[in-house]
């Protein structure tokens, strides 16, 4: 019998979940609905949009013939409602009435904005669809005073690429220094450094107290230090929340939807992947949501895998993030810090042009942080993975 | 399609492999680089280059879509003109097999071995004098090697039929 597959969300985990489902059934029906009218777009990419280097053209990840060719029937700019589990039924806000066999919640997180932003004035916004790319570039060509607020690698690149598109940004991080959740004290240092030769303006240990609007929006913002930073526009890059409005109280929902390693939820027939689950750390075994691209795309994989009766899993999450800042490469993968206590140790490197970190708990490699020299990156988190004695391998010198 | 097939464990160093590459490259028409590096590990040699993987750790991560894994053909294909550079490839490949080339100030795009695109044949493999690398079907011996070290690579199953000869 013909199966019936729905995929809820038009990006990198539906996208995968899609052709995963088609390499096993040829038969079955595809539905996918997506929220935005665009084709789907790399959200990574949005800004490089905005420092100029791409187009708009340039950053869909796939053409109207991937449709075709995987025979998905494709409703755009359609939003589901509420996932039924109990009648197999997923409700869409045009009235329509989708049945399933199986249905993927692939509807990803949304921008978080703490308490002072959340009824801001015209001029604050965060940076996740390409409607907010395109507003923050028109102000950028515009030459409008742009702050941006959160240190991690989002703040970053945008202020990156602000600095690229010839202004000169103010980027805000309430935490000691960037990249607090991401990269090591050093680290972060040396990348700070790097943007300040650069001419991006970074002030850690401020928050935003008050927003400041006048008639045409935006003027100022009260930071914590006593000091007002005008602004016309403010980007509030603080991460993401999961958005899992969908199926809130239909099946267990805790920061993010609830998965086994086969990306079921807690309902029969219901998956989940992408930004919008909660998985199991690799090295922590914290359950969490951990919105990274390849883990969306693996994740789709063996949710669509599942869906069409196959049977496989995701091994678990490995944080990690891979930055370009300004021409300064930047790889941080797994646990980054290391607690005080003598069962974890550090093995770092320092040259001229590179920081190497590895990071050990009782002599087993759990996380690296490389700033200025990634090369072979992908060898030590390999080595992360296996969990091995392997890793001093990666530390002896390369062959000239 | 050819594919290859890599034992470290022959590898003796003479670095032939990345000249012949960097020739087939230039003669592509592509960057005078080669695609494959070998370099001294702990113990021994280590081949760096693209294993055309399955389900590939690199397309997975590729924001740009520059980077697309093609099981069917049997290989990883990059698209340097979609590449932005962001590094995302060089933090998965288990094989350290995606290198970064600086094309202008500050600009940099990813190379990677592209199975001699039109040329018919795996030229380091064709000029390697110890048997480390080894062109061959998708199918058949030098496919169970493949696999066998993608997986050893990738989730710490033994290589090469059990015997921990990578230490």
């Amino acid at each position: 019998m013909k199966k019936e597959y729905v995929v809820i969300g038009n990006s990198v985990a539906g996208l995968s979940a899609v052709r995963a489902i088609r390499a096993i059934d040829r038969e079955g029906s595809i539905t996918v609905v997506s929220e935005e009218r665009h084709l789907p777009y790399s959200r990574v990419l949005l800004t490089h949009y905005v420092a100029g280097k791409l187009r708009t053209d340039d950053l869909f990840l796939i053409q109207e013939a991937f449709y075709q060719k995987m025979r998905v029937r494709l409703l755009r700019g359609v939003r589901a409602v509420r996932v039924v589990p109990g009648e197999r039924g997923v409700e869409l806000d045009d009235g329509r009435w989708l049945r399933y066999d199986a249905v993927l919640v692939a509807t990803g997180a949304r921008p978080y904005f703490p308490a002072v932003f959340a009824r801001g004035p015209e001029g604050v916004l965060g940076l996740r669809t390409l409607e907010d790319a395109v507003r923050i570039r028109e102000a950028a060509l515009s030459g409008s005073q742009i702050a941006i607020v959160g240190g991690g690698p989002v703040g970053i690149k945008l202020a990156c690429a602000l600095q690229e598109a010839g202004l000169s940004p103010t980027l805000l991080v309430s935490s000691p220094h960037i990249l607090s959740q991401v990269a090591d004290q050093e680290a972060a240092a040396i990348i700070e450094r790097h943007l300040a030769r650069a001419g991006v303006r970074v002030r850690c240990g401020v928050n935003v107290e008050e927003l400041v609007a006048g008639r045409r929006g935006l003027q100022a913002l009260m930071l914590s230090d006593g000091s007002v930073l005008a602004c016309d526009m403010v980007v509030v890059c603080k991460g993401v929340r999961p958005q899992v409005e969908l199926v809130a109280g239909r099946v267990r929902v805790r920061r993010g939807v609830v998965v086994d390693a086969g990306m079921r939820t807690s309902a029969p027939g219901v998956f989940a992947a992408g930004d919008v689950v909660e998985v199991r750390d690799l090295i922590t075994g914290e359950e969490r949501p951990s919105a990274i691209w390849p883990h969306a795309a693996a994740q789709g994989r063996v949710a669509g895998t599942n869906m069409a009766g196959g049977r496989v899993a995701f091994p678990g999450a490995l944080q990690r993030n891979a930055l370009e800042v300004l021409g300064l490469p930047v790889v941080a993968m797994g646990v980054t810090r290391v607690p005080a206590d003598p069962a974890w140790e550090c093995v770092i490197t320092r040259s001229k042009v590179a920081y190497r970190k590895l990071v050990l708990k009782r002599g087993r490699l759990v996380g690296a942080v490389l700033v200025g020299d990634v090369e072979g990156a992908g060898i030590i988190q390999a080595a992360i993975r296996r969990g091995d004695a392997g890793w001093r391998q990666l530390v002896t010198p390369r062959a000239s | 399609m050819l594919s290859i097939a890599v034992d470290e464990t022959r590898c003796n160093g003479c670095r032939r492999c990345e000249a012949v590459c960097q020739v087939v490259s230039l003669a592509n028409g592509g960057l005078a680089l080669p695609r494959i590096r070998i370099h001294r590990g702990e113990g021994g040699w280590r081949v760096r280059i693209c294993r055309h993987c399955e389900q590939a750790p690199c397309a997975d991560a590729c924001v740009s879509g520059a980077m697309r894994a093609d099981p069917a053909r049997g290989v990883v294909e990059l698209d340097a003109s979609r590449c932005v550079g962001c590094y995302s490839c060089v933090m998965e490949c288990p094989f350290g097999a995606v290198f970064m080339v600086e094309i202008e100030a500050g600009g940099c795009r990813a190379v990677k071995c592209d199975g001699c695109r039109e040329r018919g044949d795996l030229w380091c493999a064709r000029y390697c004098p110890t048997g480390a690398l080894r062109a061959g079907e998708t199918s058949g011996a030098v496919a169970t090697q493949i696999r066998r070290e993608r997986a050893w690579r990738l989730h710490g199953a033994q290589p090469y039929g059990g015997g921990a000869r990578w230490r």
